[in-house]
């Protein structure tokens, strides 16, 4: 008698516990990455027990095992991080208008009356067989005598419509500004946040597509593994980004298909002048897309330095009781996860 | 295979003549898998399901990964006994597993505590059980039937730990099962037994289960010192279909069966330890590469670490027996104030003894005592008669505590504290090392409530329950509650216990009594 089964239903009931407690730990230490333990004494039936403070022990060893000791552990991963920003109760992301994206989708609805036997519908063709046999008096169903064999025109056969669906479709772009002042320690960070937005859009929407452009005075698209790798060394040109961001949507995802998602990511340093360039380009930029997401990473010894970048407060200023001012949604940044948390609440809130 | 039929038949033959007397045993060679998984089943190659073997299982998997444990055999408590022997061992440590296996059937079979056991376990208790849960599984759904068993073997240790006595009886209730007409055609039978004359039937035997219920619960008498069988007490009040009756019963009957085994865990390991190395070491012409053999197989049953109920029992057995044949007892011995006289008591004796063959010495006053003493005591009694200071000495036994701040454990006790030591051993094996929970009030506030009481104090001291991280006292009362269906309330120590209906769930409630 194998005892398979019962390991399977205590490994569920490990997982069960498993989950409950990752939930537990992020409630308690925020969108962190950490590390959970399961002790036998969670698991086992609960039962009147003497809570000893000392235990018997003979010759030289000491006291055996303790029955509180830890016997499972698990990461809390990302991935877990973002099964619980469900419970954050992040509204759900809607696509804006109409969307005429189709998907092509069959449905084995349909019948027909020839095509290959596999396909047969048995119930269907007897009943058909029943059908005709009744009307030419082969088969008495008062007497129930007689036969009934199905022909071939009795013979029906399962067969596929195909229907199309509107399907929402989304497209993220994410920018980031690759000049030397950002350090690896807040690209980690803004890491975190592409992993968690792009997670998140995901449950949202069926298909996504994602866009990286990195830039400095220059903006350029890359794939995402360069995206987070490339360092340059130059000047700082926002404008740069935003433009190649827009020519981006209206060469491949004409706004009227495609729900668009834009961040940006940068230490808030810009060249003198360009800001105003950026803001009338977001003016027209915005408009077209379903959010434009700024999130401002600090860099601590920078900030001691010559302050805190100003291209936050800049757009926050720009757009202060404006009709965008709803779909441009910017946050500060700074290597607390807690910081993390708020953005991420700011961004899809 | 036959080779070791021989062995065993020859070491039966041994084990009779030292005076063992034991039910006919059956062997059976088990992979290690398979060895595991008896284990996890507490002994018994079937059992009804529930996830807690599969926990025992790992545990067990885990720990054996630690290099800790190794099992050799498992015997069940039967007529005839079953044993599995690991097929693991080598010849040697097969033999000498055999002549341990007869010391525990022997200790099955005579020992006064296990007189109640329903010695066809195996069929009667575990096969029966297996279908029966498997039969409500597939009625009721296997996952109300898996809480149920949760809520049941939660408080499979709230029993009646003292001998012999049931005070309120034994639970043998006949089931009323609605009257179906059997024809003498099959296809019949759902034609002459309508659907609602079976259910109007149901309802009425549930009704008259109620009223049965209310006119039992006026006219229950509970002794003036409380119930112990908390266990029995729901199983006849309160209010439970019949399947959860049924499994109530049946956690309740294990619970009983197994209780013997744990109440006498030293002496039987140590008998069955004692005989095993009387049986190598004296009868059979052990050759040299078998005697290593066998020294290995006996070192790792007592040599690991912490308090080890075999190395115990073993001593303590030769030890009584060691001091009954030296007349080391009575009062003359106690007051002897001469301790070059008190170590060197009996000691012609001893020598006598020695030369004697090997059969001559079964009626030796040391050997009759150790029998007296397998046949009568459990583990209880067998200490707190046989643990003296001067054997606490010898074994080097103290008591350790954790240091809360460094993790590591510390002694509390100097040599002198032989009190204290005592104290904390006979409580690990009073009620099994369980808290004694009695049930004195069961309409408190006149509404029907329970009021359970936990009154453990040693040496004006009382002994808190387990209740943080995870509460475990309140899990255990919220499922008493969950039976009872009404609130439950516990007094421990200072505190009481309160466990009742909340919004949602069962809610316990805490405050100073």
């Amino acid at each position: 008698m194998s005892i398979d089964r019962e390991i399977q239903r205590f490994k569920d009931k490990i997982n069960e516990l498993i989950k409950e407690k990752k939930r537990e730990y992020i409630q308690k230490h925020g969108l962190r990455v950490g590390t959970i333990k399961i002790a036998w004494n969670e698991i086992e039936l609960p039962q009147f027990e003497y809570a000893y403070d000392s235990e018997i022990s003979q010759g030289k060893g000491g006291a055996g095992d303790q029955p509180g000791e830890h016997f499972y552990e698990e990461d809390v991963s990302l991935e877990d991080i973002l099964d619980i920003l469900d419970e954050l109760k992040l509204p759900r992301l809607e696509p804006k208008g109409e969307t005429n994206i189709f998907k092509e989708e069959e449905k084995w609805t349909s019948e027909m009356n020839s095509g290959p036997e596999s396909l047969l519908i048995r119930r269907r063709t007897f009943k058909e067989a029943l059908k005709r046999s009744i009307v030419m008096g082969v088969y008495n169903p008062e007497t129930q005598e007689g036969f009934i064999i199905p022909a071939t025109e009795d013979k029906r056969y399962r067969a596929s419509k195909i229907k199309y669906k509107p399907e929402a479709a989304a497209v993220i772009i994410y920018m980031m500004d690759v000049s030397g002042s950002i350090y690896d320690a807040q690209k980690e960070v803004i890491q975190d946040i592409v992993k968690i937005t792009d997670g998140w859009i995901g449950k949202c929407y069926p298909t996504v597509k994602r866009k990286y452009i990195v830039h400095d005075a220059e903006a350029k698209i890359v794939g995402p593994s360069e995206f987070f790798s490339i360092t340059t060394g130059g000047g700082t040109m926002i404008s740069s980004a935003y433009l190649c961001c827009m020519n981006e949507i209206k060469n491949n995802y004409p706004p009227s298909r495609w729900n668009i998602y834009t961040f940006h990511f940068s230490d808030g340093d810009n060249w003198p002048g360009d800001t105003e360039k950026c803001i009338k380009i977001l003016k027209e930029l915005v408009p077209q897309i379903n959010l434009f997401c700024y999130g401002q990473v600090s860099n601590e010894q920078f900030v001691r330095y010559w302050g805190s970048g100003e291209f936050l407060g800049e757009l926050e200023n720009a757009f202060k009781g404006s009709e965008l001012e709803d779909k441009i949604r910017v946050a500060d940044i700074n290597k607390d996860l807690e910081s993390i948390k708020n953005a991420i609440i700011t961004f899809f809130k | 295979m036959n080779e070791l039929k021989k062995e065993a038949i020859e070491i039966a033959e041994i084990a009779k003549a030292y005076n063992l007397d034991f039910f006919d045993t059956i062997f059976e060679l088990v992979t290690r898998d398979e060895m595991n998984e008896i284990i996890a089943r507490v002994g018994f190659p079937q059992r009804y399901h529930h996830w807690i073997f599969g926990m025992e299982y790992e545990k067990f998997r885990i720990q054996t990964k630690k290099g800790g444990t190794r099992f050799f055999e498992l015997v069940i408590n039967s007529d005839p006994a079953y044993a599995w022997l690991a097929r693991t061992n080598t010849l040697e440590q097969q033999k000498s597993v055999i002549a341990h296996v007869y010391g525990h059937v022997d200790f099955f079979k005579n020992n006064l505590w296990y007189e109640h056991t329903n010695r066809n376990a195996l069929n009667e208790l575990y096969d029966t059980h297996e279908g029966k849960v498997t039969g409500y599984s597939n009625k009721f759904g296997e996952l109300n039937v898996e809480e149920f068993l949760d809520t049941c073997l939660s408080l499979s240790n709230l029993i009646d730990t003292t001998p012999g006595i049931r005070r309120l009886g034994d639970f043998n209730e006949e089931r009323e099962e609605p009257v179906v007409i059997k024809p003498r055609i099959d296809y019949l039978k759902d034609w002459l037994n309508p659907e609602e004359e079976i259910k109007k039937q149901e309802e009425e035997i549930k009704l008259r289960g109620e009223e049965k219920r209310k006119k039992l619960l006026e006219g229950i008498i509970i002794p003036d010192d409380g119930e112990r069988d908390i266990l029995l007490f729901l199983l006849k009040y309160a209010k439970l279909e019949d399947w959860q009756k049924d499994v109530l019963a049946m956690v309740r009957e294990e619970a009983y069966y197994f209780l013997p085994q744990r109440q006498t865990k030293i002496m039987n390991e140590g008998w069955a330890t004692y005989w095993q190395s009387k049986i190598m070491v004296e009868a059979l012409k052990l050759k040299e590469s078998e005697a290593i053999d066998y020294c290995d197989t006996f070192s790792s049953i007592l040599g690991s670490g912490g308090f080890n109920p075999y190395k115990m029992g073993l001593i303590l057995f030769k030890n009584i027996e060691e001091r009954w044949n030296a007349c080391r007892y009575g009062g003359d011995y106690e007051n002897c104030t001469d301790s070059y006289k008190k170590e060197n008591w009996g000691r012609d004796k001893l020598e006598q003894i020695a030369k004697m063959k090997r059969y001559e010495r079964n009626n030796t006053g040391g050997r009759r005592k150790i029998f007296q003493v397998r046949a009568a005591y459990n583990d209880l009694i067998f200490l707190e008669e046989f643990f003296t200071k001067e054997f606490c000495k010898e074994q080097s036994i103290r008591l350790v505590k954790k240091n809360e701040e460094t993790g590591g454990q510390e002694e509390i006790t100097s040599d002198d504290d032989f009190k204290a030591i005592k104290n904390r051993l006979l409580l690990n094996y009073t009620n099994c090392g369980m808290p004694i929970i009695r049930l004195v009030d069961y309409n408190h506030n006149n509404n029907g409530e329970l009021y359970l009481v936990h009154l453990d104090v040693i040496d004006g001291q009382h002994i808190p329950l387990k209740n943080e991280s995870p509460k475990k006292a309140d899990d255990t009362l919220k499922n008493i509650c969950k039976l009872w269906g009404k609130p439950v309330h516990l007094e421990t120590g200072d505190q009481l216990l309160s466990a009742k209906q909340g919004n949602k769930d069962i809610i316990v409630e805490k405050r100073r009594k």
